[in-house]
């Protein structure tokens, strides 16, 4: 996710990032991120 | 009197032994004594309990909770009581209406002595979110109770409360009991009335009790739910219980392996039937329920009449996450995929067992300030979040000590079937001698 992303994506929340909190937040989001390739991985099993 | 149980306290009131401004007395001095060194209240109602005892009127046959005071986690509105949320947002919201537990328990006889610490807006598992400092572990202070109700259980495990009532999104009951040596039920999802409790993710809250003992446990949840359970006799031969190999796996102390091991042979010679079984990875599950907090939390927070730009850390983390998962092509198809055969998964497993039992957290409290990287903070509901996401009914009871600090067992019966749930408990309650005995150090 790139800084326009992350800026995005907090806008349409409601709140605005600093240059510094960007680096913060991007960190903090590398911890939950993997969830993803997790859910995507255990939803390819057949129905 | 501020340690006594539920049905101790409501002996002595039927018998006019005691009437309930002793028993709002005697817990307002607790909380005098030790608040400080606990910060499990947002807001104590010290007058309105006083008031609310004095106008209880005895009768021949008491509702069960009677004078009985009880914590409310600050998320669950309350008329003329602030509702905060644990969040400096909402630090002067006043609601106009109590949410319907609230007045469910007022109804049975309850008293409302204060509003329980909670992580900001019930995101977080140790109550360091909270916008009012983090609560303390009344086993030891410089540990957490727990979240996002740690303080609901600091309450009762302190004696600042009797009972309390907290919420449960992926285990926000079930880790502060375990935390600090409480009996915590997670009824099946949908029976218990929610409205006015402010959510988290709709498809996984459920509010329910923390208590000391599974009988109190048994009583305040049977006035929330408005269902009556046959809770004798507490004998467990025949019942079909499963234990889960990663949910043991998971464990690394062998201390708590050892007393979780002791109560599972409890079980066995109670007659109850023991199988070990395979389970879907908890990596997964906890993975599933990540991505569905974060993207039901978002879709809550935005229609939420109050700026965002307050937030914690915590909580706009999540709801980075949530917006960023709700922006890939087909990704909530595949999420609710993978949850629907959670769920089936589970159905079926409930047809061949009559139980499943294991530890409710991976480890210990943890110290407050420990830094915890979010991922190993995700850990504490690695046990938890399958009956969450899958509405099944959990209960945590405590079982015993390592360290000197409590240990948490718990147990997942099938959709409505609490009875057995509490049966069980009971008889390992029994076997295993927990006694509650916190020291405020």
């Amino acid at each position: 996710m790139d800084d326009a992303d992350l800026r995005r994506l907090a806008k349409e929340i409601g709140f605005s990032l600093s240059d510094e909190e960007i680096d913060h937040y991007r960190q903090r989001l590398l911890y939950f991120l993997p969830y993803i390739e997790t859910v995507e991985k255990a939803g390819e099993g057949k129905d | 009197m501020f340690r006594q149980t539920i049905a101790a306290l409501h002996g002595l009131l039927q018998k006019k032994e005691i009437c309930p401004t002793e028993v709002v007395a005697s817990v307002l001095d607790c909380i005098d004594e030790k608040e400080e060194a606990i910060n499990a209240y947002i807001t104590v109602t010290a007058i309105a309990a006083e008031e609310r005892a004095k106008s209880l009127h005895w009768s021949l046959a008491l509702p069960p909770l009677w004078g009985i005071p009880m914590a409310l986690k600050d998320n669950i509105d309350t008329l003329g009581v602030r509702t905060t949320c644990g969040s400096h947002i909402l630090a002067t919201r006043m609601p106009e209406t109590s949410a319907a537990i609230a007045r469910t328990l007022e109804n049975a006889g309850a008293v409302l002595i204060g509003k329980a610490n909670l992580d900001q807006f019930a995101v977080g598992s140790s109550t360091e979110t909270s916008d009012y400092g983090p609560s303390r572990n009344p086993w030891d202070t410089k540990r957490v109770p727990g979240g996002s109700s740690g303080g609901s259980a600091a309450a009762v495990a302190a004696g600042e409360a009797i009972f309390s009532i907290g919420t449960d999104t992926g285990g926000s009951l079930r880790q502060p009991a375990s935390y600090c040596g409480l009996v915590a039920v997670k009824p099946t999802f949908g029976t218990v009335d929610r409205s006015g409790i402010f959510p988290l993710a709709p498809s996984l809250d459920m509010p329910g009790p923390l208590c000391r003992c599974v009988g109190d446990a048994a009583i305040v949840h049977q006035v929330i739910t408005g269902k009556r359970m046959v809770l004798e006799p507490q004998a467990v031969a025949g019942l079909k219980i499963a234990l889960p190999r990663q949910y043991f796996n998971a464990i690394a102390d062998p201390a708590i392996l050892a007393l979780l091991r002791r109560a599972v042979d409890h079980l066995a010679a109670g007659g109850a039937e023991i199988e070990e079984i395979d389970i879907l990875d908890p990596e997964v599950t906890i993975a599933l329920y990540q991505i569905i907090c974060a993207t039901e939390a978002k879709g809550v927070l935005m229609k939420a009449p109050f700026p965002r730009e307050d937030l914690g850390e915590e909580l706009k983390s999540r709801l980075l996450f949530g917006a960023h998962c709700l922006e890939r092509p087909s990704f909530p198809a595949t999420v609710q995929k993978t949850r629907d055969r959670l769920v089936e998964t589970a159905v079926q497993l409930m047809k061949r067992y009559d139980l499943i039992l294991g530890p409710t957290t991976t480890g210990l409290a943890f110290c407050v300030g420990e830094d915890l990287p979010p991922s190993e903070m995700h850990l504490s509901d690695l046990l938890t979040v399958l009956a969450s996401l899958t509405g099944l009914p959990a209960l945590s009871l405590p079982v015993g000590l390592v360290d000197s600090l409590p240990v948490g067992l718990q147990l997942m019966a099938p959709h409505l079937r609490e009875e057995t749930m509490f049966r069980a408990a009971a008889y390992i309650e029994k076997a295993m001698g927990f006694v509650l005995r916190p020291l405020v150090n």
